[in-house]
């Protein structure tokens, strides 16, 4: 290599020459454009070299864009997906909200037509299915609860309180099977005992007991509290006649399909007066 | 050859031809001792050396005359120097008529060189006629000629180089 080197020495001195004087003379000559030759040629020569690096550099930060933007859209996929359930979730409370002032709206008007001293509870849990017989309601003995409290809601009667505890009480609805309430036709003033669920009800309707044959009771009719019971108090709506099936002896049986909503029911009140000096005003029916 | 020697001979061609510039202007364009002490140095020393004073000689020149662009005068020498330098290499030039023939020939390819690269740079340059460029060769190589033998004297009695 050095003996190569050697032999060309003058071959390479003369390159290394001729290439300085070159540069120095473009540096200082113009071309037409008024651009030193030199620049010209730097920019002849290197120009499609930037062009080349420029559409790849472009190319390739198109490309990371278009992959930063496809992070980007994945991420910002993911956050409003986020974000749409925590909406929902924010909606359905909202709706549940609505839906629970509406449900209070009505505790409140039932409230203000009664002249009873009622107690607002929240049903907290039911025994098994959702017809279950029994459920447990927020207030207890410590809230004022008594034993045998009729429970009513705005659209009927609900039940009565069977057991007791200090934050919350056990209430028997009237579509338990050992339920029994003292009602009247309000049309007829056909009076009858409204029991819970049994083998004869059909979707859910209840068999109203003891009903003369000869009674006027029809189906349509409305079926309200008589008082006799001493536990309801007199005049509350109960339900309306689903049935009257044909008489087999000296009574029938009428069924009743219940006006409370017990599927939709989050809160009630608790009537605390006793209901024999009670005579519900017409407005409440 | 050490550079101090190579600068004394182009400060000693500087001082000359500022004088000659000084004494006969009118003549001082036929002589260029530059170009003699380039073709001499390749004579002696080889082409490397040659082009390495030629191109010293040449922006020395052209720093202190003016040269239209820096550089021109020294592209045109270093490929000069290279060729004579070559040529020297390969065929004795010791006598005084191939000495002559090779400043003569020298001092026109110097004119050609300077002239081509005068046009592809598009830069403006004093033209000479042929006659002139007979003229100058001429005068180069008679000077220059007779300066070698003045120079071999001078090293037979004490080598200057």
């Amino acid at each position: 290599m050095a003996i190569s080197l050697s032999a060309h020495r003058s071959q390479l001195v003369l390159a290394a020459l001729v290439v300085a004087h070159l540069l120095a003379i473009s540096w200082q000559v113009e071309t037409d454009q008024h651009v030193p030759v030199l620049e010209h040629l730097v920019l002849t020569v290197v120009a499609p070299f930037q062009r080349l690096l420029a559409s790849s550099g472009r190319g390739l930060g198109a490309a990371y864009h278009r992959y930063v933007d496809l992070r980007g859209a994945r991420e910002e996929s993911l956050r409003l997906a986020g974000r749409v359930r925590e909406l929902e979730f924010a909606l359905e409370q909202r709706e549940h909200l609505a839906q629970q002032a509406a449900r209070l709206r009505e505790l409140l008007a039932l409230r203000a037509l009664l002249p009873l001293e009622t107690i607002t509870a929240e049903f907290v849990a039911s025994e098994g299915m959702p017809w279950a017989g029994k459920v447990t309601v927020s207030k207890g003995s410590a809230d004022g609860v008594t034993l045998n409290m009729p429970v009513i809601s705005p659209s009927g009667v609900v039940g009565r309180v069977i057991a007791l505890g200090p934050h919350a009480a056990k209430v028997q609805l009237i579509l338990d099977r050992d339920s029994g309430v003292g009602v009247l036709v309000e049309r007829s003033r056909t009076i009858g005992v409204l029991e819970g669920l049994s083998d004869d009800s059909d979707a859910g309707d209840l068999p109203m007991l003891f009903v003369p044959a000869l009674a006027d009771v029809k189906v349509g009719d409305t079926v309200v509290t008589s008082g006799l019971d001493q536990i309801y108090p007199k005049g509350l709506t109960v339900g309306v006649v689903s049935r009257v099936p044909p008489a087999t002896g000296l009574v029938k049986d009428v069924f009743v399909t219940p006006s409370a909503r017990f599927h939709q029911m989050e809160e009630v009140l608790l009537v605390r007066v006793p209901p024999e000096s009670l005579d519900t005003p017409e407005g409440v029916r | 050859m050490s550079v101090l020697r190579a600068g004394a001979l182009i400060l000693a061609a500087l001082l000359f031809q500022s004088a000659l510039s000084l004494l006969l202007p009118a003549h001082a364009a036929l002589l260029d001792p530059f170009l003699i002490i380039t073709v001499y140095v390749c004579l002696m020393r080889g082409e490397t050396a040659g082009m390495l004073m030629g191109a010293a000689a040449a922006w020395a020149q052209d720093l202190a005359f003016g040269g239209p662009v820096l550089g021109l005068l020294g592209l045109a020498r270093v490929l000069l120097a290279y060729a004579v330098g070559h040529v020297g290499h390969r065929f004795l030039i010791s006598s005084l008529p191939a000495r002559l023939a090779t400043l003569f020939l020298a001092a026109l390819l110097d004119v050609w060189l300077l002239g081509r690269f005068a046009a592809v740079f598009e830069v403006p340059l004093r033209s000479f006629s042929v006659l002139t460029q007979l003229e100058r060769g001429a005068v180069n190589a008679i000077v220059g000629a007779g300066v070698f033998q003045l120079i071999e004297w001078r090293l037979r009695r004490e080598p200057l180089l």
